[in-house]
């Protein structure tokens, strides 16, 4: 059997049960799903939510839909085949292994295609029936927060992302694209006056997801990272609308098809994004959907965005391992920290010569977005950031800031001047080997050898020491 | 992101924002709230930044 988004959560309650909570109760799309989110996140809490009583938009319950999915390392180690404890670098090396050794793609046909099983069509498409979220109250509308998958018209090669839709008309949604590779396709397209075919995944297995969130070099098909990331063939089906021109996840749980006209802009937003901030209502593509294809009882997918799921899915952390392992020997590990919601990324490496650390991080700025890159030594943790900071403490002084205006980012940042560009800080927070350095502290290595904890410190029956 | 355009919904009287880049072009915008459609000149600027 193809590995999807049950099978995934099967395998999640039974790995990992006090990380998964089920929400029964009749709840309303708009605020009140991501109300009960704020509640769990106010007192520390991420598990994965599945609501199964949610109504559609045009009131009726009974809707699935699943949230926070991704909001813990230790969960998308899992969905990637690793432990749940290898969510650090074993967690990186894999992303960036599957993008250098891609996987097959294999084509089914409609009967053997889940996600087929309902088609919708014509004048029966309405996106009222689906239980589309309400997330933020500056927000929009309703939105998606999936993946849109498109294939650039001169290689074939597919792209897929995460991009959000607003909900507009019943068939019709707005779109908000940074200039990136989903944006250039649509570009490709529009420059030759033909409208753009599109399918927008409403869920699959996790590792399709964290597929999409990878920053992959345009001639690199998120699909076939998606397949080497499930560890099998990745099964599509033929669209309903464009047929073998653009094929689908056949083991999705929806899927809508459409596509973005030339020369159509309309109103979109705001949007509560990953910065914590509304980005503003702005001009923006719209889709206009042709079909919709579903299980029966699809559980439908949608990002908390600007939470922690929103910035966990650390795609872009395999590709940042990846072209820096290529640029400097001594890689060690590579994190995108939690606290730079995918901005800040802390690199350590095994130092040669002085210089190594700015190759190091003109490697990982390659693949814009970055605001600040810090190199440390490989005595440092990158996934404790308290560790970082302190290498940066007392082995960094300001004057050696090095700062690259004007790098192609996100046109989200909310403190960016110029629409889609922004600063990059490199911090070289490493030992310099042109000069002596002072030595770090410790107790006698032999000293902790013979030390065992246990015969000094006895535990107490309420868990604490003594 | 670019700067940012407050407005005042000319209908509920919910504030918003454009992106200043789209901003005085003539475009029409949306309440995200009563979801009328108006005229930005029919828009209420409000303070910058939000009062």
């Amino acid at each position: 059997m193809a590995q999807d988004l049950r099978t995934y959560l099967a395998e999640l309650q039974k790995q990992l049960p006090d990380e998964f909570v089920r929400v029964e109760r009749e709840i309303d799309p708009e605020f009140e799903v991501t109300g009960v989110l704020q509640k769990l996140e106010d007192r520390g809490q991420f598990p994965a939510v599945l609501f199964t009583n949610v109504r559609s938009l045009d009131g009726r319950p009974g809707h699935s839909c699943l949230m926070n999915l991704v909001a813990s390392r230790r969960r998308i180690a899992l969905a990637v085949g690793l432990s749940p404890d290898e969510y650090g670098t074993e967690l990186t090396k894999r992303i960036s292994d599957a993008a250098e050794q891609v996987g097959e793609t294999m084509t089914v046909g409609r009967a053997d295609a889940p996600v087929q099983e309902i088609v919708v069509t014509g004048h029966d498409v309405d996106l009222r029936s689906l239980p589309i979220i309400r997330q933020a109250e500056m927000d929009g509308g309703p939105y998606f927060t999936m993946n849109l998958i498109n294939k650039d018209p001169s290689t074939g090669i597919y792209n897929g992302s995460f991009q959000r839709l607003m909900y507009r008309h019943p068939d019709e949604t707005g779109t908000c694209m940074s200039p990136f590779d989903t944006w250039t396709i649509v570009k490709s397209y529009h420059d030759r006056g033909e409208p753009c075919p599109v399918a927008y995944v409403l869920g699959h297995h996790p590792a399709f997801e964290l597929a999409q969130g990878i920053r992959l070099p345009f001639h690199v098909s998120e699909y076939e990272v998606a397949a080497s990331l499930l560890g099998e063939p990745l099964r599509l089906v033929p669209s309903v609308t464009f047929g073998e021109d653009l094929l689908v996840p056949a083991d999705a749980e929806a899927v809508l098809e459409g596509y973005i006209p030339p020369g159509v802009r309309k109103a979109e937003g705001p949007f509560g994004e990953w910065s914590g901030y509304y980005s503003g209502q702005r001009m923006g593509e719209i889709v206009k959907l042709t079909v919709i294809t579903r299980r029966p009882d699809p559980i439908l997918r949608t990002i908390w965005s600007g939470h922690r799921e929103h910035t966990t899915l650390g795609g872009w952390e395999g590709e940042i391992h990846r072209r820096v392992a290529a640029a400097v020997p001594g890689l060690k590990a590579v994190s995108l920290a939690p606290s730079g919601v995918g901005m800040h990324c802390y690199i350590s490496i095994k130092k040669r010569v002085d210089g190594d650390p700015k190759v190091a991080a003109m490697a990982a700025g390659s693949v814009g977005f970055l605001k600040l890159i810090i190199v440390v030594d490989d005595d440092v943790d990158v996934f404790d950031e308290t560790q970082v900071w302190w290498s940066v403490a007392v082995r960094f002084q300001a004057d050696d800031l090095d700062v690259v205006r004007t790098v192609k980012g996100s046109i989200i940042d909310p403190s960016n001047v110029h629409p889609t560009a922004h600063s990059l800080a490199i911090i070289d927070a490493t030992e310099p080997k042109s000069r002596p350095f002072p030595t770090r502290l410790r107790v006698p290595l032999d000293v902790l050898e013979r030390i065992h904890l246990d015969d000094y410190v006895t535990p107490t029956t309420d868990g604490k020491n003594s | 992101m670019a700067g940012i355009f407050w407005l005042t919904c000319p209908q509920c009287s919910f504030r918003f924002y454009v992106v200043d880049t789209d901003a005085g072009k003539g475009y029409e915008w949306f309440c995200p709230r009563c979801r009328k459609e108006f005229p930005e000149r029919d828009g209420v600027p409000a303070v910058v930044n939000g009062g």
